[in-house]
């Protein structure tokens, strides 16, 4: 019996490695290639209840057609629902409080709130003019927006003019092993000349300050196994010529 | 300037049926004020294309033609005063995210040397909203005059003592190859003389202050230059802060044509009024 879990556990191991190989799925669509990331620490987790996990999420869109750029005008990230967001551990910052402001405004008012970091790239497209990258640092806050729980995602960049977004990542729940949902709208945020083409989002860990169980997170393991290959995170991508989505998975252990 | 045979009438050759042979023309233009110099000490030439007749006046065939000119050059331009006078002032909303509009009004003192170039920096407590930013107008468009309307963002007026009339017209965002932002441009009509006067603006950053950089301004005397950015829905600036929360200070600086530079640092005016009284409700 002892010898019969230990082959089994040897197998999910090697999946896992097999797994771990393959960092970013990409999915090309339409004129369309999106390259979607991610990643969840520490790998050793309980199998019953949930420790503090840091979760990093990443997407690239590039357009097979420079000339026409895809306008991404709504991002869907579904989370596994072992992993959970407890938003009423923190402050709580409101669009109001960041936007539009410097890095370093949006943290003397939010900075208690912060529940991770990450990058933000975008095109901006204007008639007869070479395309100009926007973009910087991006700094997640825990908030609210139009009465929900969010993710307050907030850019600052001065190059080549001072500007600022924040990409309101409304968190949901619903039924299923990805159940954990952070959607964001974001033709109003980047306007009709505005073109994503990057975004990472890295949170909860040590870069929460005073909440590290904002986002924790178990290992589904069944009983008797090592350890887990689980669909981890499913992104959506909507743009105004169709839909791209893209699953990561990846894989725990559990840790005794 | 540039006087050619083109540019002025033919120049008759015989008179009531006596040839006549011209030696020598002389035009004096002393009407005062008419006038005025450079305030640039560069080289200059006053330069005319003259087109001799032939032994048949009727026709060009036998034609000469000789290019002459005459150099100028002013001195001492160092001495030329330049102090130039720049007020600006934000309307409408001042709290965080607001758009407010923007005025600028400057004031060259009479008598000092032309400006030639300027850059002007907003305070850090202003963003470009680019989300406001509809469209531009593109170069064939500028040249056709026909900017589509949603590439309005404002209005300006120049004054000179030279014109009876103010040149006056919208400012466009501009396409601006080779630049990553579009150009702001003041597209000046009129002065009484239907001249088209462009003044380009370059934007860009620097210590995280939106810059607009005018370079190449013609050497003539203006009195007054005002340029007008609308604001709310069409505004191009958003108050990344409250800008009643404490002065705000632009940085000019100014080139004259007599390669003088001076650096002004102007508080931008806000009406806080309503944000005290709001403040104390």
């Amino acid at each position: 019996m002892r010898v019969g879990r230990m082959v089994w556990a040897a197998v999910a191991l090697a999946a896992l490695s097999l797994a771990s190989l393959a960092q970013a799925e990409v999915v090309q669509k339409g004129g369309i290639r999106a390259a979607f990331e991610g990643s969840l620490t520490p790998k050793a987790l309980p199998r019953d209840g949930r420790a503090p996990v840091r979760v990093s999420v990443g997407a690239r869109i590039t357009p097979l057609r420079p000339a026409e750029p895809p306008q991404l005008k709504r991002i869907s990230i579904a989370i596994n629902s072992a992993g959970r967001f407890s938003p009423g551990a923190l402050p709580v910052c409101t669009v109001r409080d960041i936007q539009p402001s410097t890095t370093e405004n949006a943290l003397e008012a939010c900075g208690s709130s912060l529940v991770g970091s990450g990058s933000f790239s975008a095109k901006i497209l204007l008639p007869q003019q070479a395309a100009f990258p926007a973009g910087g640092k991006l700094y997640a806050f825990n908030g609210v927006y139009e009465g929900r729980p969010a993710i307050l995602a907030h850019v600052y960049g001065t190059k080549p003019v001072p500007t600022s977004f924040t990409l309101p990542f409304v968190i949901s729940e619903r039924k299923g092993e990805l159940g954990t949902v952070l959607t964001a709208s974001l033709a109003e945020v980047t306007g009709k000349a505005g073109y994503i083409t990057g975004l990472s989002l890295n949170l909860g860990g040590s870069t929460v300050p005073g909440g590290r169980n904002y986002l924790t997170a178990g290992c589904p393991a069944p009983k008797g196994f090592g350890g887990a290959v689980f669909p981890f995170a499913k992104a959506s991508f909507e743009f105004g010529s169709g839909k791209l989505t893209s699953t990561l998975t990846r894989n725990c252990k559990v840790r005794e | 300037m540039s006087i050619d045979s083109s540019g002025s009438d033919p120049i008759p050759h015989i008179i009531d049926g006596i040839p006549i042979h011209l030696r020598d023309v002389r035009v004096y233009i002393s009407r005062p004020d008419l006038t005025v110099n450079p305030t640039s000490c560069e080289p200059f030439k006053v330069e005319s294309r003259l087109t001799g007749s032939g032994a048949n006046f009727g026709t060009s065939a036998d034609d000469t033609t000789a290019v002459v000119s005459s150099p100028y050059q002013a001195f001492n331009c160092g001495s030329v005063p330049f102090k130039p006078r720049l007020k600006l002032r934000l309307r409408g909303g001042t709290g965080r995210g607001a758009f407010p509009a923007l005025r600028a009004e400057l004031r060259p003192r009479a008598g000092d040397a032309n400006i030639a170039a300027a850059k002007v920096t907003l305070p850090p407590s202003e963003f470009l909203e680019q989300r406001h930013i509809k469209t531009i107008c593109t170069l064939p468009q500028f040249a056709a005059e026909t900017c589509p309307s949603e590439s309005v963002y404002g209005s300006a007026q120049a004054l000179s003592p030279l014109l009876a009339q103010p040149l006056q017209g919208p400012v466009y965002l501009r396409a601006s190859p080779g630049r990553q932002l579009p150009d702001l441009v003041a597209d000046l009509h009129g002065g009484g003389l239907g001249l088209r006067i462009e003044v380009v603006g370059h934007i860009d950053s620097i210590h995280g202050g939106l810059r607009g950089t005018f370079e190449g301004i013609p050497d003539a005397a203006v009195s007054r230059f005002v340029l007008n950015l609308e604001g709310g829905k069409r505004g191009l600036l958003v108050n990344s802060q409250d800008t009643c929360a404490g002065k705000q200070h632009a940085d000019a600086r100014f080139v004259g044509h007599n390669n003088v530079g001076i650096r002004l640092r102007p508080t931008i005016e806000v009406n806080c009024t309503k944000s005290k009284k709001r403040r104390r409700g």
